[in-house]
């Protein structure tokens, strides 16, 4: 049997922005559209979500494909125009399933590891 | 103005970093890293290095980024030598809060500058777009100054031999098939059109100029081919470097003042 080296913060924390993060640029997107460099500073100015600020555009361009958000051009009264990102029927319904589950899972990590908090 | 070079090779290394993707993809996430380095300098006009840097720094390594197109979710970069790439929140070999020492990988040294590839790099339009003016002219300079007398089979025996050892352009053909900066559309009108646009300056340069007799419909037709293969290789050249500038190519945006509400999937 091969030991299992003991995880770092870093891991731990990839394995768990795996399967949250395109929820978390969708529940930003639920506040209004977007463009990509808004949306990665909302997503990194608390919390950092995001490893860094490019991996967001490959995980739009999923959400993209999904059906779950779409872009459009908007003018700018200063300079280029920007493509907005915002948030389709589709990825609201996916959204709102999400958050269904995600309180009662978060409450029940909570309860399960609390007696290891010291 | 050109985007710095630092921003291309960025981009072109990303570019590179996705060559497993899908076309759409690859192109869709370069040129939206594009404008998010466009939008992070859009208040600096003439942004230093010390600045390009730190927004290249903060989009973060591009095997990275390409990792994550990919699906995969390798934990955080702490390569030191990471080419353009990230800044890491915490540093190599340091122990986190638990206290506990967390294992890090070897230290990678720092790899060379960047590489653009060959068939993506600045000069290929323009080189692209001399060989095939060379290419058109190329039958006229090998035939002679005299008229054709007749519009026979050896005659265009003679001008498809031209057309077929053509190198000039049959060169630009095969950059123009083989260079990522040209587009499928691109590549095919260059494809077609080229040889048509050799024989239709081949035909009025040699023949029609000399024989009354050649149906005016027949000039026309040569004349519109001529024009419109010199107007699709002007415009197929521009986009290519557009997409040098952006670093890949893709979606270009409409024009200022012409907001667009449709969706770009």
């Amino acid at each position: 049997m091969v030991p299992r080296m003991v995880p770092g913060e870093d891991e731990i924390e990839t394995n768990l922005r795996r399967g949250t993060l395109e929820f978390c640029v969708l529940g930003v997107l639920a506040e209004g559209p977007a463009y990509g460099l808004e949306l990665a500073r909302r997503l990194g100015t608390d919390v950092p979500l995001l490893v860094s600020e490019g991996t967001l555009y490959p995980l739009l361009a999923r959400l993209r494909r999904s059906g779950w958000v779409r872009t459009s051009w908007q003018e700018s009264s200063s300079g280029p125009p920007r493509r907005y990102h915002h948030l389709t029927s589709d990825g609201r319904a996916a959204l709102d399933t999400f958050l269904q589950v995600w309180s009662p899972f978060v409450a029940a990590v909570n309860h399960v590891v609390k007696g290891a908090v010291t | 103005m050109n985007p710095p070079l630092a921003v291309i090779r960025y981009l072109a290394e990303l570019d590179a970093a996705l060559a497993g993707r899908h076309a759409p993809d690859r192109d869709q996430i370069v040129t939206q890293i594009g404008e998010h380095i466009t939008e992070a300098l859009r208040d600096t006009p003439e942004p230093s290095d010390a600045e390009i840097a730190a927004v290249l720094a903060e989009l973060g390594d591009p095997l990275r980024i390409a990792d994550e197109a990919a699906g995969a979710a390798r934990p955080p970069d702490r390569r030191e030598g990471a080419s353009l790439a990230t800044s890491p929140r915490t540093e190599p070999g340091v122990s986190t809060t638990s206290g506990a020492s967390v294992p890090r990988p070897p230290v990678v040294p720092a790899p060379g500058p960047p590489v653009v590839p060959l068939l993506r790099r600045p000069w290929i339009p323009k080189v692209t777009a001399s060989l095939w003016v060379v290419g058109v002219l190329w039958p006229l300079l090998l035939t002679s100054w005299n008229r054709l007398d007749a519009v026979g089979n050896e005659t265009i025996h003679a001008a498809v031999a031209l057309v077929a050892t053509n190198i000039p352009l049959v060169a630009s053909i095969v950059l123009v098939l083989c260079s990522p900066l040209y587009r499928p559309s691109g590549r095919v009108l260059w494809t077609m059109l080229s040889p048509l646009v050799v024989f239709a300056t081949l035909f009025v340069s040699r023949v029609s100029l000399y024989h009354r007799d050649v149906p005016w419909i027949v000039n026309a037709v040569c004349a519109a081919l001529t024009t419109s293969g010199a107007l699709a290789v002007v415009v197929i050249t521009r986009r290519a470097r557009d997409r040098v500038i952006l670093g890949a190519g893709s979606e270009v945006a409409p024009p200022c003042g012409v907001p667009s509400e449709g969706a770009v999937t």
